[in-house]
């Protein structure tokens, strides 16, 4: 078991505390079959390899791992802290985003803090691991680059996002909550929507209105998660993955078979579609019913090219 | 936000991401500061295999940091250059964002920083 990142700084009124979701996350990306497929699809690049092909075509190296609307920061900082025991290096790219400016300042500290504390156990236990083959650098954290205030992964490079990581809002409501200055509050200042950060203390309506982003998932509770999936084919480079968490109303089977139906072929993302490649959609890890919780499940997503032979 | 960051992000107009001109985003008036962190020649090789050198070489001079060599250095002169590795270490992974702005080249849009934090929201007549 790895640690959970300790989240007691976070201000609850305002961010989504990690409860039995975010928990399901962590347990699925760390369960074996995670580990295995995360490190043997984004070894790092041999250090003795010299021709670089471009970057922006076929990725390699570092992976670059995203989280959409990351709340606490709880995932975030688990995949951060952790990233040499789940990609099997420490030369791992990490950033988040969330629409709740009070979700990336806590994500940001989440992060901050439990790299340190990893950091810290790394160094007094020497250069080796329990099993005394690891070095010091496979097994430390990776680096954490941003957090983000942004609207799913809009603001990232077409083809650049090599694992995404989502906890949408999944439960099934009359609407999604439209923001707030698109329904009559005050303009945004300054040019364009003013800083990422400007943390006012916020009124009772907005306290509502940012816990109602963290649940509110719309009709069949896919509203916000149809969007992200929609994103995907462009967002994702050819080797990338997906992690979306979902709810038993959210129809988890018929939107994998959905994703399979995708056409690779119809990718714009440089030469993805063109070696027999076909999206790929399965339950990784869920969670039975219990305490007031419905069934939960996490989808992993992403292209199997034909011939390769990868995982 | 790293500085790497900006190697990864685009205009948020759907409209831009087709346009070359929106990559790599523009910083202006930024104010910059440094947060140590563990140097680790590996992985720090592998961050560089995963970059786009000319975008990162943009990046730099704008920031007003001595240019960048045009062509990306091989893995084996980097690996043979562990001056040139800190001093891509230290810039990439150490410098930070903390305010100031991001400028879309195509569109102009603006995207502010406050606290480390770049705000990539659009006014809803851009959505
Ligand atoms: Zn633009």
């Amino acid at each position: 078991m790895l640690p959970t990142p300790d989240t007691s700084h976070v201000p609850y009124t305002l961010v989504y505390e990690p409860a039995e979701d975010s928990f399901l996350l962590l347990d699925t990306l760390s369960s074996p079959s995670e580990v295995s497929f995360l490190s043997s699809h984004f070894s790092p690049f041999p250090a003795t390899t010299t021709t670089i092909s471009s970057p922006r075509s076929q990725p390699q190296g570092a992976p670059l791992v995203l989280e959409v609307g990351s709340g606490s920061g709880v995932v975030t900082a688990f995949l951060t802290a952790n990233a040499g025991r789940l990609f099997g290096h420490a030369a791992v790219l990490t950033l988040s985003t969330d629409v709740n400016v009070f979700a990336c300042s806590a994500t940001a500290k989440t992060t901050t803090r439990a790299c340190a504390g990893e950091g810290e156990r790394q160094r007094s236990s020497g250069t080796t691991d329990g099993d005394g083959n690891e070095t010091e650098n496979d097994a430390g954290p990776g680096a954490y680059l941003a957090s983000l205030r942004a609207d799913l992964a809009t603001p990232f490079l077409p083809g650049s996002v090599d694992v995404l990581v989502f906890n949408p809002p999944y439960v099934p409501t009359p609407s999604v909550p439209r923001r707030m200055e698109q329904r009559g509050g005050p303009p945004p200042r300054g040019g364009g929507g003013g800083g990422g950060g400007g943390e006012k203390k916020p009124g009772y309506e907005e306290e509502i209105y940012l816990l109602e982003l963290s649940y509110a998932g719309g009709d069949k509770g896919m509203e916000v998660t149809d969007r992200l999936l929609d994103s995907l084919p462009e967002v994702l480079s050819p080797r990338g993955c997906a992690y979306v968490l979902m709810c038993a109303q959210n129809k988890p089977q018929q939107v994998r078979e959905r994703i399979r139906r995708w056409d690779a072929g119809r990718d714009d993302s440089n030469n993805a579609g063109n070696n027999g490649a076909r999206w790929m959609a399965e339950t990784v890890g869920s969670s039975g019913k219990k305490a007031g919780w419905e069934k939960l499940e996490i989808v992993r997503i992403w292209r199997e090219f034909g011939k390769v032979g990868d995982k | 936000m790293k500085i790497l960051t900006l190697n990864f992000l685009t205009c948020a107009v759907k409209a831009c991401k087709s346009s070359a001109a929106s990559y790599p985003l523009h910083p202006q008036e930024v104010e910059l500061a440094k947060d140590e962190m563990e140097y680790n020649p590996q992985a720090m090789l592998n961050f560089l295999l995963r970059l786009d050198w000319a975008a990162l070489r943009m990046t730099a001079t704008e920031l007003g940091f001595a240019t960048l060599p045009e062509e990306m250095p091989t893995a084996e002169d980097l690996q043979q250059d562990e001056l040139k590795m800190r001093q891509l270490h230290e810039l990439l992974l150490e410098t930070h964002v903390v305010s100031g702005k991001l400028v879309c080249g195509n569109c102009g849009h603006e995207y502010g920083i406050k606290e480390g934090i770049a705000n990539f929201l659009l006014p809803s007549h851009l959505v």
